[in-house]
């Protein structure tokens, strides 16, 4: 259970990421905070292609 | 990597996700997400791919940062909040928890985090790890993927960088006529500080060296066009944050700036072009030994990379001085924060 989780942890982290940036971006009202949440989005993507690569 | 590292890294980049989207206060937003940003590019350093830990440093928590902050200047610091936003907010978080249900169902299905016989690692990857060197002499493979094989990627990366800047500029500029108008209550306030012009006066030297060099040494070490171009306009911007929008109108003008990153982009297609009128593909660097002396072909890749880059460094640097411009300036580019 535990190893499983080390060997998932990135992809939960990625899926919790991408959501928190979608929320942000569908909810707050706040331009600014809109742009922060795309990025955050964004960040969650690329995090997901280098989990992925990693060796 | 360590793992226990990952986790507590990758934790706290959470925590500092929350934090940035749930402040009231926009510039403590603003800052929760550049510390986001460097955590984020420490998990990143952490995985092997310092090329992109070094962008997101550079983007995400420097220059993006400036950008939220100029514009936070220009606008209010307060975001407010009404009763009647809870309905949304709580509709788009049932919405939001139903997509997340359907990719963690899916997550049992990714190859394990560390797997070297994952399938993205398997075919195309493997390739380039084995035959950049005999095919453009580059040790860092990033690069060369980023510049050569998927050159035609990075040129339209290169084209978006451009229409940003441009589409910018052209919706927050103003006349000089509508300025007399307004914002005669903002613009005598000065903010000089003696410290932080005499400690920036000494730093920009040494950052406008060091962006050259991840410039001229991006295909040997991490770096390239972009990171390079990125710390070059920071530098810019640093004067423009310590003196004014002025000082560095005089070094890099409003006009020379749109040339700038105009001749970014005509760098890299011409290069493509070129190629072409050689008897090449599209950005088929190889056949550039005919025209450039002592090189072969393998030789001929490194070098058309490094122009390539040069033309990405140029576009980029110039794309962030004059959005930094166009927020700071609020359209004006007379005075500056």
């Amino acid at each position: 259970m535990k190893e499983l989780l080390i060997a998932n942890y990135n992809y939960v982290v990625v899926v919790l990421i991408m959501m928190i940036g979608l929320w942000g971006m569908l909810a707050l009202k706040n331009i600014i905070k809109k742009c922060i949440a795309m990025a955050i989005f964004q960040t969650g993507i690329i995090l997901f292609y280098i989990s992925n690569i990693f060796i | 990597m360590i793992w226990q590292f990952d986790v507590i890294l990758l934790t706290l980049v959470l925590v500092c996700a929350v934090i940035s989207l749930s402040i009231r206060d926009l510039m403590a937003s603003a800052i929760v997400f550049g510390a986001y940003s460097f955590l984020m590019c420490l998990v990143w350093t952490g995985m092997g791919a310092v090329d992109v830990a070094f962008t997101e440093a550079a983007v995400g928590a420097g220059v993006s940062t400036v950008f939220f902050v100029a514009t936070i200047y220009r606008t209010t610091r307060q975001s407010n909040y009404k009763r009647k936003d809870l309905f949304i907010r709580s509709f788009s978080a049932v919405v939001v928890s139903v997509v997340a249900l359907a990719l963690f169902a899916v997550i049992a299905d990714f190859p394990y985090w560390g797997d070297p016989f994952s399938p993205v690692n398997d075919y195309v990857g493997s390739y380039y790890i084995t035959h950049t060197m005999a095919h453009s002499n580059v040790p860092n493979v990033v690069t060369s993927v980023l510049a050569d094989y998927r050159g035609f990627d990075t040129m339209f990366e290169t084209c978006v960088v451009f229409v940003a800047c441009i589409g910018i500029y052209a919706i927050l500029r103003r006349r000089k006529k509508q300025a007399k108008a307004e914002d005669t209550a903002v613009k005598h306030v000065a903010h000089d500080s003696l410290i932080i012009r005499v400690a920036s006066q000494i730093m920009v030297p040494f950052m406008q060296l060091f962006a050259l060099y991840v410039v001229a040494h991006g295909h040997h070490s991490p770096g390239g066009g972009f990171q390079g171009g990125v710390v070059l306009g920071a530098s810019v911007i640093l004067l423009a944050l310590a003196f004014n929008v002025k000082t560095t109108l005089k070094y890099l003008s409003e006009k020379s700036m749109i040339a700038y990153s105009a001749i970014g982009v005509l760098i890299f297609a011409g290069t493509g072009l070129l190629c072409m009128f050689l008897g090449g593909n599209f950005l088929d660097y190889s056949v550039l030994s005919q025209i450039l002396p002592y090189t072969d072909e393998v030789m001929a890749r490194s070098h058309a990379m490094l122009i390539v880059e040069i033309g990405v460094a140029l576009t980029v640097m110039s794309a962030m001085y004059g959005i930094y411009l166009s927020l700071a300036t609020d359209g004006h580019f007379d005075q500056g924060l």
